[in-house]
């Protein structure tokens, strides 16, 4: 009786230890720990330049016209290297126009033609300049960060970011087209800034401001129809 | 291992036993005595030893070895079976240890690597902070430049201004000392409008020097 009782201790033992033996052989050949290999940032279009400044602020214009009875400040940006695209409101009338780069480099104006529906111009200059805007394919979506670049009050270059926040009636020209509501802080001397987006293209361009927290923009169907070939313009007329 | 005594006194163990199976062995006979008693007593006998018993008999040798043969094997192969999960734990073990040394190893490459990137960050930061800074005071300079360039023409434009302002009143004195050749109404027409055009003049200089400082 005992020796069967041991014997089926025994049995039992080897049994164990063969059922155990390929439960560790599985646990041995471990696989290869997980390396994550982190990804490098990737630039964006708005990245800072070997300069420091943006390519929204390489394009934009410090503008400075004298009309009849004023003279005025503003800001335009580049289109290509010899149109520069501003506000209505900062040529009309005018019969002299100077712009000046962020590096200082000045231009002249040698002919500008607006808008008669929306506060936008298009100004030709002499020479030619070295950098143009692009502008963008797909409208801004409600929420989204936006960029105002451009000279307040007659300077310095600043670029100022805040939320787009509805598409809604011009208060200055109820009959006209919507305009972008931005909450950010505009002042004069920002007309005709232009309007970014977080790639860096031209979305829009400023036209209005509270002077305090919201601003207005043309849009960017409205600016694309200004910038059509066959849209309507009409010159400036530089007699007083 | 070792049987149990069949003896109740359990002497005489391992001593070999002559009258195994024939009982306990009689006791020798008395010596003869010399002076019979006549009145004889009964005689006392030795009592006898305990009552024989039946001892079972031991195994048969061979059946005892073949017995410890198989305990033998048994207890071997226990211990080979044992033995072996045992060696591919230590083997395991000696695997899992050396892919624990590598990963502690990359782990704290990892964390000079990281280290090493966030003081780059901020020296980056930095870097860029004074990048912002340099920027914000290259275009004051240069808007410094446009907007004195600018101030120089305003300026320019106020003086000429001026200039035209002194001309018409001068031109206007003459046309009072000769005031005879002129119609009155047209004489106070011309006074008005020099003043009026002076007036702007003065304006546009205070408006200049209070936007301008």
């Amino acid at each position: 009786m005992a020796d069967r009782r041991r014997l089926g201790a025994a049995a039992l033992a080897l049994a164990s230890g063969l059922a155990l033996a390929p439960a560790l052989a599985a646990c041995v050949p471990l696989s290869p720990p997980p390396y994550a290999t982190p990804a490098p940032v990737e630039a964006t279009a708005t990245a800072s330049s070997t300069d420091g400044f943006t390519h929204a602020e390489r394009i934009a214009l410090r503008v400075w016209a004298i009309s009849c009875d004023a003279y005025r400040n503003g800001t335009a940006w580049m289109l290509d290297e010899t149109h520069a695209v501003t506000n209505r409101h900062v040529v009309r009338d005018t019969t002299h126009i100077e712009l000046t780069d962020y590096r200082g480099r000045e231009y002249r104006a040698v002919a500008a033609e607006y808008s008669t529906d929306d506060d936008l111009a298009l100004i030709t200059i002499d020479g030619t300049f070295p950098e143009a805007g692009t502008v963008g394919e797909d409208e801004p979506a409600l929420g989204d960060d936006l960029t105002v670049t451009g000279y307040a009050l007659g300077g310095p270059l600043a670029s100022v970011t805040g939320p787009y926040v509805e598409l809604r009636e011009n208060e200055l020209d109820p009959d006209g087209a919507e305009i972008y509501f931005l909450q950010l802080l505009a002042r004069e001397g920002n007309s005709g800034s232009p309007v970014t987006d977080a790639d860096g293209d031209v979305v829009g361009v400023v036209f209005s401001s509270d002077g305090e927290e919201f601003a207005g923009a043309v849009t960017l169907p409205r600016l694309e129809a200004f910038l059509a070939d066959d849209a309507e313009r009409t010159e400036v007329d530089a007699s007083c | 291992m070792s049987e149990p005594d069949p003896r109740a006194d359990g002497a005489g163990a391992g001593v070999p036993d002559e009258a195994a199976g024939s009982g306990v062995p009689a006791p020798p006979p008395p010596p003869a005595d010399p002076n019979p008693n006549p009145n004889p007593t009964p005689a006392l006998t030795d009592v006898p030893a305990a009552a024989p018993t039946d001892v079972p008999p031991p195994p048969p040798p061979r059946s005892r070895s073949r017995g410890l043969a198989v305990g033998l094997a048994l207890s071997l192969i226990a211990v080979v079976a044992l033995a072996v999960p045992l060696a591919m734990l230590a083997s395991a073990r000696s695997t899992w240890e050396g892919q624990n040394a590598d990963l502690r190893a990359h782990v704290e490459s990892l964390t000079d690597e990281v280290s090493a990137q966030n003081a780059r960050i901020v020296e980056l930061e930095q870097t860029e902070a004074q990048l912002e800074t340099l920027k914000e005071e290259y275009s004051s300079a240069v808007n410094q430049g446009a907007q004195g360039t600018e101030l120089v023409e305003e300026l320019e434009d106020i003086a000429d201004a001026y200039e035209k302002c002194v001309e018409a009143q001068d031109e206007h004195f003459d046309v009072l000392r000769n005031s005879e050749l002129y119609v009155q109404s047209s004489i106070e027409e011309s006074e008005r409008s020099i003043v009026e055009f002076c007036a702007e003049v003065s304006d546009a200089y205070r408006d200049f020097r209070e936007k301008h400082g």
